[in-house]
């Protein structure tokens, strides 16, 4: 799970899509073309982590957003309301209140920062991430979110809860203490249903397989169907925020999980929020 | 940056829970705990009384818990036994759990293969009793203190394990549950 090379940072600055080409060039072809796929709809950046991806993208898409200010109030708002979730499955206020705090702090910073601490930037939030304190303090909040809500609703989440190497079905607080609560296990497609719905986001995530897509493609001269190979990258869209909200946006490949952006490197100036 | 053998994170959180022992005190009294010292938080001492209706009644058993960070990845727990030395590395409970030795190590507090002096100090003349889940050293080896990563064939898959929602009185909690329900043997006369 955990990137071999330790000098890399948990979380990189954004990065052209090309360099992430450039690793499967004298491989598998269709890694290629799928990174091209990409390219061609809009996503020409790629930020690597060796973090948590999505707790990081969480923060970024609030800082980006139209109205960062509210989209920050509504976010705290959130956060500290899942308080009581938490207590309700019983994790005790002492156990996750300091993670809590670093979290909203650090998002609070996008409206009113505390004196002597300078208003959250791009470059701040990339700072702040890349410092363990911080970024272990988010993404265990997160995480203990994500098992609150599935062991809050054990009944929609039994169904899938299975040992994600031996494949044999678990109880909801085991799956959540082995594969949830603890850091360093990666979020799977259960993990994300109910972080996003803890959260009310929207996370699309982009699955680089490698494989080619059987599509049906329709003959008109004759009016029947064939079948054709076709490159694409399917988007896996977990949609429990409002409509129309803008969406983090993941690249997954197997153990691991980066960010995609339409944008191909960071912003040149430290733009300060009015 | 950091404090004394430990990151920010690690006090305040130890500063919490020990706030919140002296204030609550243990269920029944079963336990104290609290750092050995007001200048370093990151070692405490466990009383802990033997749970009654078992061999262990009658007894207090001091535990030294020690938090420091966890050995490089790969380096199986029962293997590692520094664990008097405290690494550069500040600490990251509760994200790591804390280590727990029981010293001096596990005794029988009837038995005739001890001589009674002072209520904690027990002058041991034959090996203390074999528990499954300490080492003869005082080491206590309980999944709660193990990351599900941390050699996940060692436990039953049911066992709780450690993440960042336990704490000292969690464990604790456990131990003293470990002394009472689990089978062991006191050799008696040689």
């Amino acid at each position: 799970m955990d990137d071999a090379v330790p000098d890399r940072p948990l979380i990189a600055p954004l990065a052209p899509m090309s360099v992430l080409r450039a690793e499967y060039e004298n491989g598998n072809q269709v890694f290629v073309q799928q990174i091209d796929w990409l390219g061609e709809h809009g996503y020409i950046g790629i930020r690597r982590t060796r973090g948590d991806a999505l707790a990081f993208a969480y923060i970024e898409r609030i800082l980006n957003s139209a109205d960062p200010i509210l989209a920050a109030v509504q976010a705290v708002s959130r956060l500290e309301s899942t308080q009581e979730m938490l207590e309700a499955v019983g994790f005790q206020r002492l156990v996750f209140e300091d993670f809590l705090e670093m979290f909203t702090t650090l998002i609070k910073r996008i409206v009113e920062p505390e004196p002597g601490v300078p208003m959250l930037t791009a470059k701040g939030l990339l700072e702040a991430f890349n410092a363990p304190e911080v970024s272990n303090s988010v993404v265990v909040y997160l995480r203990l979110l994500t098992s609150a809500q599935i062991r809050i609703d054990p009944d929609a989440y039994a169904p899938f809860l299975f040992h994600p190497e031996l494949a044999i079905p678990m109880e909801p607080r085991e799956f959540c203490e082995n594969f949830v609560e603890s850091v360093g296990k990666e979020a799977d497609h259960v993990q994300i249903t109910a972080l996003t719905r803890a959260l009310c986001v929207n996370i699309f995530v982009a699955y680089l397989d490698g494989r080619l897509r059987t599509r049906s493609v329709s003959d008109n001269d004759k009016g029947k169907g064939k079948e054709r190979e076709t490159v694409e990258v399917e988007f896996v869209e977990f949609q429990n925020g409002e409509e129309g909200l803008d969406p983090v946006r993941l690249l997954y490949r197997p153990g691991h999980y980066d960010i995609l952006d339409s944008r191909c490197e960071e912003p040149d100036v430290d733009m300060e929020m009015a | 940056m950091a404090s004394r053998g430990g990151s920010a994170t690690a006090l305040r959180r130890l500063m919490t829970e020990y706030k919140q022992l002296t204030s609550q005190g243990a269920p029944d009294g079963m336990f104290e705990a609290g750092p050995i010292s007001e200048s370093d938080f990151f070692t405490w001492e466990a009383l802990i009384m033997g749970p009654k209706d078992t061999p262990f009644e009658g007894g207090v058993f001091v535990a030294k818990l020690t938090f420091v960070s966890d050995p490089p990845h790969g380096v199986p727990f029962p293997f590692w036994f520094s664990i008097e030395a405290h690494t550069e590395q500040p600490s990251d409970y509760p994200l790591s759990p804390f280590k727990m030795k029981f010293e001096p190590p596990l005794f029988h507090p009837n038995s005739e293969c001890c001589m009674p002096s002072e209520m904690t100090k027990r002058i041991i003349i034959s090996p203390p009793p074999r528990h499954p889940l300490v080492y003869a050293d005082g080491t206590v080896c309980i999944s709660i203190l193990h990351t599900p990563g941390d050699d996940p064939t060692m436990y039953e898959q049911a066992s709780e394990r450690w993440s960042p929602v336990q704490s000292v009185e969690k464990v604790i909690l456990s131990v003293i549950s470990m002394l009472a329900g689990q089978q062991f043997r006191v050799p008696f006369g040689m």
